[in-house]
């Protein structure tokens, strides 16, 4: 015992050394803003994390009486490798760069600027400070390496630019228009987009003139300093490592009460382990959140439609604050309309009270010089005003309300959803003609001085003869490249099915001229080969449940396909969208909130609550409209419809055909065992593998061997270990009748104390519970290859007469299969997973398979109820066969709604 | 050939080596990296087994939230009838955790099995049978493939006569059918062996030959 | 008796049939029953892996003390055992630490090494297949050849008689997974559902006891 003490204290010793001499950093302090317009419940803390600091996770400390500290959340940090780069473009030395340290703001991070000065002025250059780099880093160096000079943090984002005028001047891809080529006399067999191969822009061959530097990233076009720089981590000089790469962090702070004062201070970790923590501490930094007014939607658009009087108020903040929105507290908008001259915006007339969640808000019937103020409100009463809204003058075409809008109590759920559904069920379709086996042509056309300049409104093609006029951007091209259409062609239907669960839809069927296509999976498209040149009539439908065709005229098509040449016809959705809103009291629209939005693809919006915990159930009734908003800024609001409350299902319809399955299992296995029990006999034919097994235990009686059982890798609730522990049953009442050693090496701790039941019990039953060993039946292995190591190491040192693998196996299964076939075992495997048992049939004696495993056990019992299941199992397979040839008829005759009742139910 | 340093690569390639010497025959220093396997193995599960599912999974929801999982208590009062299977007195008392595992267990694979294991398996069978292309002319043969097996797995009628003859076409396609499964497999085998050998030439020596 | 035979019986039968309701049951409650089953199972778990442990640490030192053949090794496992529980208290179990470090360069290592034994043991279970002593093993044997040679590129270079338009060696395996081979999978997948839906009624009607055990 003393040894054992010593050696753990020299172990602790030896790992603890090397880690206690270190000096944590210390983190650098948080700026913390508050969010505004948020009731003073959101506090968001921001630092810089500069790359060559080390630590492995930081934590946040919040303090509410500035001495007691509790931990918000640790945040991980990724570490990086520490990597010492010898690499020739780390070293800079000979190039002539220098940096100027710079003071800013904050005294740990300053500001640098780089400088390449001339023999003239470098004198002047030293004078103000400036420093020759001789090093540029691009991954953390190792500890030692950092520790050698001082580090100094500064902004900026710095990269080394080694251009290579080679790769400038290849050429680069692009693509444009045929259509555009034709005024220079090129005409191409196709439509659409050709491939270009162009020349780089006039700003990429100046950014590579200006040769090899070090720069700041300001003022550089992003795309080339990506191509030709690599960003640094450090600048090296003599004196200084100045680490400008950084990552920021930002934590939020959630659960703030304003005008309550809070502490924070970080903890970087540099050694965080059981028995030894390392970490610096920031220095603390208070704040008192502030309950602010909220903000007000001061970007709001006031559209006015000049046929129907009616205003749409479109509302939305300042971009600066828009992305903060879910912070904020506010609660509702007061919408007031007034005259011009309101310019205070108090003497306006409340028009309505909504929600702040709200989209949009039609007004009716309004005076050309009326103009309109939105109040906001907040949850603690504070409130802000938008400006006078002017009505712009727009062309309205009112989007239509979707027929059979309704709502429903979402089915088979728990009760937490409420779907909006409206119709009609509409099948959509757009169509490709494609080249099957295209050729590609590739065209020189770099003699034509043709340059692909990029305007606001596109892309367009010019000649330029003067290379003085060519303007900044043009890429000159040099070769055109397009498909030749080859002689076959291939069209390919995409549809998009826009239903919702009522119309019972399954799949679309389609007929091109005479050939009949179904997607029974709904895949979304489907293919026509051997397409020839000329055009086709197109027909499609929806089929339902029951097979018939849905008869709305939108859930049918008749289109003419033009297959003459290769072209494109997209699916036509229309440009609507809707927006759900959903309240608890049909008179005030301030408890209308905005739940979701759908486009004019869907046929069905799923209101899930999920801004209620996720084990919470609604309570109570709700209500809800529809705005359908139109490509031209137009809305129109449905009617309210409800109070609806969702409900709990007790059934889920969905799963009806396993309910039926399940059922006719249950009474054919019922009459089974009831017949079993009246004594009525069954006859089960012999089973191959189980035939064996007496075989198998009979010689390793004569050999005077042991026997080794393997009841695989499953847990308990698998069936094939249990199946398993029924058949370790017989085997084990042999064993104890002929004397023989019984081995169980187990990889699960509960069928190891089952098999130690089972063989405990088979040797009683037997009369000789003398001979049962608890040792011989242990747990070998938590893993599966040292499982399988273990047990072949058993089976060639217990040199084991005969050996079972029955139950669940997976990879290792050859592994002890051919090492008891290498002893001269007599092996009997049985396993009803198909992967494994190629490796048993090829390397054992005997095979039980698949479902042989579970006959086994009634074949070898005597018990009348085990042979009535395998009766049962035997009926219940003639159904199978009877359905598998009733189903190979529907799905021949094209019946496959009825196939589809073992696929769609079952989900 | 550049010599790796890192003195953990050659602990992992002296265990390697190890393993492949029961190629030969059973020896000592197989026995030796077995058995370093079976105690590391085992220590690795019990820490993992402690840190996550005693700690992570037991301890921790009863010390944090007791209101909502009292519940535990009852599976942790089962868990310790378990552990009376020591005293064979009362180990009787350990059928309630086995009856409770084994009982869900069942009753949780039983609609299951029959959705995935029965009726999307029928689903997949039922093809229609055409000659317009020559896929789906073999939906016939995997028909009759499938049938045929069927009634090799009978066990309420002999294999003779009619039945015999069908029984033996189902074993045929079996047989073809494992024989596919062997070939398939042969590769990603040996791809694993590639991968060791990788590790020797390439972590251990240094070599990229590839 | 009922303490010892009945209630186990009875709350295999209650547990069966309250998970088989559960999952056509959408309700709270249910998906309740479903969250704490799995609670419930790692809970028992729990204390099952614990006599588990005991077992395996028994074994092993009831072979030392016992001086039993190899008794050495069991000084090796019982070892590897304390070394990582020593190493996990000392030092984590972050990746950068001595527990993941044995675990990673010497089990994990070990474990990879006995899986690429397949490669050699698979290779000895073809050359057994080889000696094939029934027309249904060359069967397994030639399906197997063709799919080997199907599924590597060398296959394609020895198919000659493509020129003739026969398939290749990859259109013949191909055919094979996609015909035979499927046709073979369905049957055993079929049958094996059957069964083990025939196994699990048996357990929750109390027709199966074997684990329960006797007395």
């Amino acid at each position: 015992m003393k040894y054992f003490i010593f050696s753990v204290l020299i172990f602790s010793l030896i790992l603890g050394i090397p880690s206690f001499a270190q000096n944590p950093p210390k983190p650098l302090t948080p700026i913390i803003t508050d969010i505004s317009g948020d009731g003073g419940n959101n506090l968001i803390l921001k630092w810089k994390h500069f790359e060559t600091v080390p630590g492995i996770l930081y934590e946040i400390y919040r303090s509410e009486n500035g001495k007691d500290f509790e931990l918000l959340s640790p945040l991980q940090l990724k570490t990086m490798t520490p990597v010492w780069e010898t690499e020739k473009r780390n070293d800079v030395s000979n190039w002539g760069f220098y940096v100027i340290p710079q003071k800013s703001e904050d005294t740990r991070i300053i500001n640098i600027q780089i400088v390449k000065p001339t023999p003239d002025n470098l004198d002047s250059f030293v004078s103000l400070g400036a420093e020759k780099i001789v090093r540029v880093e691009f991954e953390v160096p190792p500890a030692k390496k950092l520790a050698e000079i001082p580090n100094q943090f500064a902004n900026g984002t710095f990269y080394q630019i080694i251009p290579d005028d080679e790769i400038a001047h290849r050429p680069q891809p692009s693509a444009s228009t045929a259509g555009l080529f034709k005024p220079f006399g090129i005409s191409l067999p196709v439509d659409g987009k050709v491939g270009l191969e162009v020349s780089a822009k006039n700003s990429e061959f100046e950014f590579v003139d200006k040769g090899k530097r070090i720069a700041s990233a300001e003022g550089e076009i992003p795309a080339l300093l990506a191509k030709y720089g690599k960003k640094i981590i450090s600048i090296v000089t003599e004196k200084t490592r100045y680490t400008v790469k950084y990552d920021d962090f930002a934590f939020p702070d959630r659960k703030t009460e304003p005008e309550k004062k809070y502490t924070y201070k970080l903890r970087l970790y540099q050694v965080k382990k059981p028995i030894k923590k390392v970490y610096g501490e920031s220095d603390t930094i208070s704040i008192i959140p502030k309950n602010e007014v909220p903000f007000a939607p001061t970007k709001t658009v006031a559209l006015l439609d000049t046929v129907s009087n009616n205003v749409v108020l479109h509302f939305a903040y300042d971009p600066s604050v828009a992305g903060l929105k879910s912070y904020f507290d506010d609660s509702i908008f007061v919408i007031y309309k007034t005259k011009i001259g309101d310019t205070l915006c108090e003497n306006g007339t409340k028009i309505n009270t909504i929600n702040s969640s709200w989209k949009f808000f039609t007004i009716d019937k309004i005076e050309l010089d009326d103009v309109f103020y939105v109040e906001v409100f907040d949850k603690s009463g504070l409130s802000a005003k938008t400006s006078l809204i002017e009505h712009t003058i727009a062309e309205f075409k009112e989007p239509p309300i979707p027929p059979n809008l309704r709502t429903v109590d979402y089915e088979n759920d728990e009760g937490k959803k409420i779907a909006v559904r409206w119709n009609p069920p509409t099948l959509a379709v757009g169509y490709n003609i494609d080249d099957v086996i295209p050729n590609t042509k590739v065209e020189d056309i770099s003699d034509k001085n043709l340059y692909l300049v990029h305007t606001e409104k596109g892309d367009t093609v010019m000649q330029i003869t003067d290379t003085t006029s060519i303007p900044d951007g043009a890429q000159k091209i040099s070769t055109l490249s397009y498909s030749i259409p080859g002689n076959q062609k291939v069209l390919k239907i995409e549809y998009n099915m826009i239903v919702n669960p009522d119309d019972d839809v399954l799949y679309p069927k389609f007929s091109l001229d005479e050939i009949n296509k179904v997607d029974i999976d709904v895949t979304g498209e489907i293919k026509f080969d051997d397409i020839e040149d000329k055009k086709y009539t197109l027909e499609g439908w929806m089929i339902s449940k029951t097979g018939g065709k849905l008869e709305n005229p939108e859930a049918r098509v008749e289109m003419t396909i033009d297959a003459t040449y290769i072209n494109n016809v997209p699916i036509d959705i229309p440009p609507y969208t809707y927006f759900i809103y959903r309240g608890t009291d049909a008179k005030d629209f301030s408890t209308f909130k905005f739940v979701g939005t759908v486009g004019a693809d869907s046929r069905e919006f799923v209101d899930g609550f999920t801004e209620l915990p996720k084990k919470v159930l609604p309570e109570g009734e709700f209500y809800y409209f529809v705005q359908v908003l139109g490509p031209d800024g137009s809305v129109k609001t449905s009617d309210i419809m409800g109070p609806i409350a969702p409900k709990g299902n007790l059934f889920n319809w969905n799963k009806v055909a396993v309910f039926l399955a399940t059922l006719i299992l249950v009474i054919a296995a019922l009459f089974f065992f009831y017949h079993a029990k009246k004594g009525k006999k069954f006859y089960i034919r012999p089973i191959a593998g189980v035939v064996h097994i007496d075989e198998a235990l009979g010689r390793a009686t004569e050999m005077g061997r042991p026997i080794i059982y393997v009841t695989g890798l499953g847990v308990i609730s698998e069936l094939a270990t249990l199946a398993s522990i029924t058949i370790l049953g017989r085997v084990a009442q042999k064993c104890a009748e002929y004397q023989n050693k019984l081995i169980l090496p187990c990889y699960d701790p509960i069928v190891m104390i089952v098999a130690q039941e089972t063989v405990k019990n088979a040797y009683s039953d037997e009369g000789r519970p003398d001979l049962y060993r608890e040792e011989n039946i242990y747990y070998i292995a938590a893993q599966q290859f040292a499982y399988a190591a273990a047990v072949s190491g058993l089976m060639i040192r217990e040199k084991s007469a005969a050996n079972f693998f029955i139950g669940k196996f997976f990879a290792e299964s050859l592994i002890l299969a051919e090492t008891g076939a290498s002893t001269g075992a007599i092996q009997v495997a049985g396993t009803d997973d198909m992967t494994q048992l190629p490796f048993f049939i090829t390397a054992c004696d005997y095979t039980i398979i698949g479902e042989e495993l579970y006959a086994a056990s009634a074949y070898l019992s005597d018990d009348p109820m085990q042979k009535g299941s395998l009766k049962a199992q035997d009926f219940l397979k003639l159904l199978e066969m009877i359905v598998i040839i009733g189903g190979t008829v529907a799905a021949t005759t094209g019946l496959w709604w009825i196939v589809h009742w073992f696929q769609v139910l079952g989900e | 050939m550049h010599l790796s340093t890192d003195p953990w690569v050659w602990i992992a390639f002296f265990f390697t080596l190890s393993i492949f010497t029961f190629l030969w025959k059973d020896n000592f220093l197989y026995k030796l990296a077995e058995n370093v396997t079976v105690g590391i193995g085992m220590g690795f599960w019990i820490v993992l087994w402690w840190n996550q599912t005693v700690v992570g999974q037991f301890w921790t929801p009863l010390s944090t939230d007791f209101g909502s999982n009292f519940h535990l208590i009852i599976p942790a009062i089962m868990g310790l009838f378990m552990i009376t299977r020591i005293i064979p007195k009362y180990a009787w008392m350990s059928r309630y955790a086995l009856a409770f595992t084994i009982g869900s267990g069942a009753g949780f694979g039983l609609p299951r099995v029959i959705q995935g294991g029965v009726l999307q398996q029928l689903y997949a069978t039922l093809l229609p049978i055409n000659f317009t292309s020559v896929g789906l002319g073999y939906n016939l043969i995997i028909i009759i493939g499938t049938l045929s097996s069927l009634i090799y797995f009978f066990f309420s009628k002999e294999h003779k006569g009619a039945i015999g003859g069908v029984a033996k076409l189902g074993i045929w396609f079996l047989m073809i059918g494992f024989g596919a499964t062997f070939g398939y497999t042969v590769m990603a085998r040996l791809s694993l062996f590639i991968g060791r050998v990788l590790f020797i030439l390439k972590d251990v020596f240094g070599m990229h030959l590839f | 008796m009922f303490w010892k035979k009945q209630l186990p019986i009875i709350i295999v039968f209650l547990s069966g049939v309250i998970m088989t309701v559960q999952y056509f049951v959408p309700l709270h409650a249910s998906e309740f029953v479903f969250d704490n089953y799995i609670k419930w199972g790692i809970s028992i778990g729990i204390f099952a892996a614990i006599l588990g442990y005991f077992s395996f640490i028994r074994v092993h030192i009831m072979k030392i003390t016992k001086k039993a053949p190899n008794w050495g090794y069991s000084i090796v496992a019982l070892a590897g055992v304390v070394l990582m529980i020593v190493a996990a208290l000392i030092d984590g179990t972050d990746t950068n630490g001595y527990y993941m470090k044995f675990y990673l360069y010497i089990c994990a290592s070990i474990n990879a090494t006995v899986f690429s034994l397949l490669a050699f043991y698979i290779s000895s279970a073809a050359y057994r297949a080889f000696r094939a002593r029934s027309s249904q093993a060359v069967a397994l044997l030639l399906a197997a050849t063709i799919v080997m040679l199907g599924r590597v590129p060398i296959g394609d270079y020895f198919s000659f008689w493509t020129h003739w338009g026969l398939p290749s060696f990859y259109d013949m395996a191909q055919w094979i997974l996609n015909v035979p081979n499927m046709a073979a999978k369905r049957a055993i997948a079929l049958g094996v559902g059957l069964g083990s839906l025939l196994m699990t009624l048996k357990l929750i009607l109390g027709i199966e006891r074997t684990y329960l055990g006797g007395e």
